[in-house]
């Protein structure tokens, strides 16, 4: 369901598979990321271009990456729209997140 | 094991019974199958070994009718067939015998073919074992699993009254809808009378559904109510009271965030409505948006604030906003499982409930709430529902 590739050290996560976030694959792509940090990654991109619904429960695993990475990385997500965006908003997630149109903007955004 | 030897030939059926006593076995033996089978009516056999030339009823009918029997468990049958007859190995395949011995044979070739059936009866002994402990486990889990969906649905009407209790009159109209995705949710709604022209309101929706979330929601709401009524004991004026919905959010979220243990965190939306002031002050904590049907203009608002919810971050500041409201306005507050429903394969959406608020502008209060609830029992029907959905329709006097 996950898949991640490493470019100049950042960690770049996409979905595949399901094009939804939910209580049920949400915490799979929390344990995914948090081994990924715990093997040394600092800088994750969660690739969200084909997601077009994330819940609560999604919500939730996000920024508890979020805090986990807060004080010794970042956590970018990208390809984020329509009805996620609109969480994020509703949320005021998009003030708190970092959130980059696409995994080139995200990349550039470390140099 | 105990073995049915069938045989017309006493001096055989003799041999043959003394090999299997040596084999260490209990034997019965038997002239024919019409005797044989009266023996199988009263003895428990796990073989029969049956000569094909049996008279009365031979080796293939016996067999035949022990196949189309039900015994206590599986009964290895073995032919005795005379040389080159392969037209009856074939018959009797089909009757349901398990192997064949061509005559004449050796006491090896006996003893190998009674060894064979052998590990046959003891491996079915063994499954019929296993079948039994599963069976047993299987009817232990039922009864365990019957005992909680009563506890559940003890549970669920227990949270469905506490939901919305009738706590007193108050200076509107209130109708909820409550539908949670398992027996218990993470969604829960209230009103609390504060004075005759003041009440308190609250719809909650804890992250994720199931026990954890409903266990949370219903803590929610106690500690609401006790929250409210430490307010109140304060004797506030009117000004401060206004300010309960913002003092309320950022208490439970301090409070969330300083416990390691709770992994939730909710959205919330709760307000004062003051009918003196017309005006709703309210906190948006990351709920749905509100619509607002304005009665006067026949205009419908969708009130587009935001907020963070609450308990996810420990820096998340919470501002008051407020609704002009006239007599008879109504305002319409749901959980986000709304949208998830789908009705013709779309899925809902704001304009949705804005339309549905457009039409039932007409319907007296009952009548529009009855509309709403029907509308959304028709579509759950449809089993398109993944989340907890509570809808509250306010109507302002």
């Amino acid at each position: 369901m996950f898949l991640s590739k490493y470019e100049n050290n950042i960690c770049i996560i996409t979905i595949t598979e399901t094009n939804k976030l939910d209580a049920f694959s949400a915490p799979e792509l929390r344990s995914y990321i948090v081994n990924i940090i715990n093997n040394g990654s600092e800088n994750i991109i969660i690739d969200l271009d084909n997601i077009s619904f994330i819940d609560s429960s999604a919500l939730g695993a996000i920024v508890s990456i979020m805090k986990i990475l807060r004080n010794n990385g970042k956590l970018m997500l990208t390809g984020v729209n329509g009805i996620v965006l609109d969480l994020f908003k509703l949320t005021r997630m998009d003030n708190v997140l970092n959130l980059y149109s696409d995994v080139d903007s995200a990349k550039k955004s470390l140099l | 094991m105990n073995i049915l030897l069938v045989n017309n030939d006493k001096k055989i059926i003799c041999i043959q019974e003394l090999w299997l006593l040596r084999m260490g076995h209990t034997v019965k033996k038997s002239k024919n199958g019409s005797e044989a089978w009266s023996y199988l009516m009263k003895y428990d056999f796990q073989i029969i070994i049956c000569d094909e030339a049996s008279a009365i009823i031979n080796g293939v009918e016996l067999f035949k009718k022990i196949r189309n029997h039900i015994f206590p468990h599986y009964i290895y049958l073995i032919l005795l067939l005379s040389d080159g007859k392969d037209a009856i190995q074939s018959q009797s395949l089909k009757s349901g015998s398990d192997d064949f011995i061509s005559k004449p044979f050796s006491f090896e070739v006996f003893h190998n073919h009674i060894e064979s059936a052998q590990r046959i009866v003891d491996l079915e002994k063994k499954l019929t074992n296993q079948k039994a402990l599963v069976q047993t486990a299987y009817d232990n889990l039922s009864k365990v699993k019957s005992d909680i969906d009563n506890d559940l649905e003890h549970a669920a009407s227990l949270q469905r009254a506490l939901c919305f209790n009738d706590p007193g009159e108050i200076p509107a109209k209130l109708s909820c809808y409550y539908s949670p995705v398992t027996e218990v949710g993470g969604d829960t709604l209230n009103y609390i009378k504060l004075s005759k022209d003041i009440f308190f309101f609250y719809a909650i929706d804890v992250s994720g559904h199931g026990i954890s979330s409903a266990m949370m929601s219903v803590s929610l709401g106690t500690m609401l109510h006790y929250l409210l009524k430490e307010y109140l004991n304060k004797n506030l004026s009117n000004n401060d009271i206004k300010n309960i919905p913002l003092e309320i959010t950022n208490h439970l979220n301090t409070k969330l965030n300083n416990d390691d243990h709770i992994d939730h965190y909710f959205t919330m939306l709760s307000g004062i409505v003051d009918n003196r002031k017309n005006k709703i002050y309210y906190v948006q904590a990351g709920h749905p948006f509100p619509i607002l049907y304005h009665c006067t203009s026949h205009i419908t608002e969708i009130i587009e604030t935001n907020g963070f919810p609450v308990g996810l971050l420990k820096e998340a500041s919470y501002d008051l906003d407020e609704i002009n409201f006239d007599h008879n306005d109504r305002l319409l507050i749901y959980s986000d499982g709304i949208f998830e429903l789908k009705e013709s394969n779309e899925l809902l959406d704001q304009s949705w409930l804005k339309n549905i608020m457009d039409n039932i502008s007409n319907y007296s209060f009952n009548d529009a709430s009855k509309y709403i609830n029907k509308k959304l029992d028709d579509i759950i029907e449809q089993k398109t529902q993944k989340d907890d959905i509570s809808l509250l329709l306010v109507e302002l006097n």
